[in-house]
C-alpha cells in the first residue's frame, strides 16, 4: 500500500469517527425532576407557581466534546414536598448570542471549535402531592 | 468591494438572520397524559414501549425550514393511539450520524442545506380495569404540533 494511499485511508478513518462520536454526543438530553408532567395540565393542584429556566450548552469540537460542568439537566429545580412538576414545555434554541459567537466568527476560525446553544425548560409548580403507581409491566430499562 | 466578497459578506451576515429557525419546541396541548414517571396516580399497565424519531430539513442554516416543525412531545401523543398517557417519557433532540453526514458533506456545513432530529421514547399505557380514573384523554387524540 502506497504511503499517500495510507494516509488517505487515515484521515478517512478519523473523519468516520469524528464524525460517529460527535453523531453521538450532539445531542440535548432533556432530563427533568421525576414525574413531570408535559403538556396539559392535570386536574386539580391549585394556583400554578409559573417557573422557567434558560441555560448554555456549550459544546467543543463539533459536539465532540461537551462541557459536563455545563449540563442542562434539572434546569427546573425538582419540587418540594406538596408540589408537583406539571405543563412542562422545553426549547432547544440557537439564539443571537449562539450565532454572534459560534456560527459567524465560526467561519473564520474552523466552524467546529466553539458550538453553544440553549435549552429552556417552562413548567408550573402545582400544589399537592402526586401519588405514582407504577405501571405494570413497565420494561427495567425505564426504571428511573 | 468585488462580487466575491460581496458574495462572502451575505453568507456570513445571513445566519445572523436565520439561526433562530434552529429552535426546536416540545411543546403539546392535547388530552393525553405525558410523563416522565414510571405510572400514574391510578393503575396502569404497559401496553408497548415505542422509540419514535422525527427529522426536519432546512435551507439556509436553517432560515427556510421545511415541513412540520419538530416536537417530541407530540410525537409521542402520537404514539398513545387511543390510549391515554405515555409514561417513562424521555425526550432528546440533536443531530445522529445521517443529519451530521447531511449536513455536513453535502449541505456544506449547514450552509446551503441540513437536518436535525427529535427523539422520544417512553411507554403507552392504560388504565387497569380495577382503576377508576377519568380516563383524560382516551376519547380523542387531540394533539397539536
Amino acid at each position: 500500500m502506497s504511503i499517500r494511499l495510507r494516509r488517505c485511508a487515515q484521515t478517512l478513518l478519523v473523519a468516520i469517527v469524528s464524525l460517529q462520536l460527535s453523531g453521538c454526543l450532539f445531542y440535548m438530553n432533556h432530563e427533568l425532576p421525576p414525574n413531570t408532567t408535559f403538556g396539559g395540565r392535570p386536574a386539580g393542584g391549585g394556583r400554578p407557581q409559573h417557573a422557567e429556566h434558560s441555560k448554555l450548552k456549550p459544546y467543543l469540537l463539533a459536539g465532540l466534546l461537551p462541557y459536563p460542568g455545563f449540563s442542562t439537566k434539572n434546569l427546573l429545580q425538582p419540587p418540594h414536598r406538596g408540589q408537583h412538576l406539571a405543563n412542562v414545555e422545553i426549547e432547544t434554541q440557537f439564539n443571537w448570542f449562539d450565532t454572534i459567537v459560534w456560527v459567524i466568527p465560526g467561519f473564520f476560525y474552523g466552524y467546529y471549535v466553539f458550538a453553544p446553544r440553549h435549552a429552556t425548560v417552562r413548567g408550573d409548580y402545582l400544589q399537592g402531592d402526586r401519588h405514582v403507581v407504577p405501571a405494570q409491566g413497565t420494561p427495567a430499562h425505564a426504571s428511573r | 468591494m468585488t462580487r466575491t466578497t460581496r458574495t462572502l459578506m451575505l453568507c456570513l451576515a445571513l445566519p445572523a438572520f436565520a439561526s433562530g429557525c434552529f429552535t426546536v419546541n416540545h411543546r403539546y396541548a392535547g388530552e393525553k397524559i405525558l410523563t416522565n414517571g414510571p405510572g400514574l396516580e391510578q393503575p396502569t399497565r404497559v401496553v408497548r414501549h415505542f422509540e419514535a424519531h422525527d427529522r426536519q430539513f432546512f435551507w439556509l442554516h436553517g432560515g427556510i425550514p421545511t415541513g412540520e416543525p419538530l416536537n417530541a412531545l407530540a410525537l409521542a401523543a402520537e404514539q398513545a393511539g387511543p390510549h391515554p398517557a405515555v409514561v417513562n417519557l424521555k425526550v432528546k433532540d440533536g443531530q445522529d450520524l445521517a443529519d451530521i453526514l447531511i449536513t455536513h458533506v453535502p449541505c456544506l456545513l449547514s450552509m446551503l442545506c441540513g437536518t436535525w432530529s427529535a427523539w422520544a421514547e417512553g411507554d403507552v399505557v392504560d388504565y387497569t380495569a380495577q382503576s377508576s380514573a377519568p380516563r383524560r384523554g382516551a376519547q380523542t387524540p387531540g394533539f397539536t404540533r
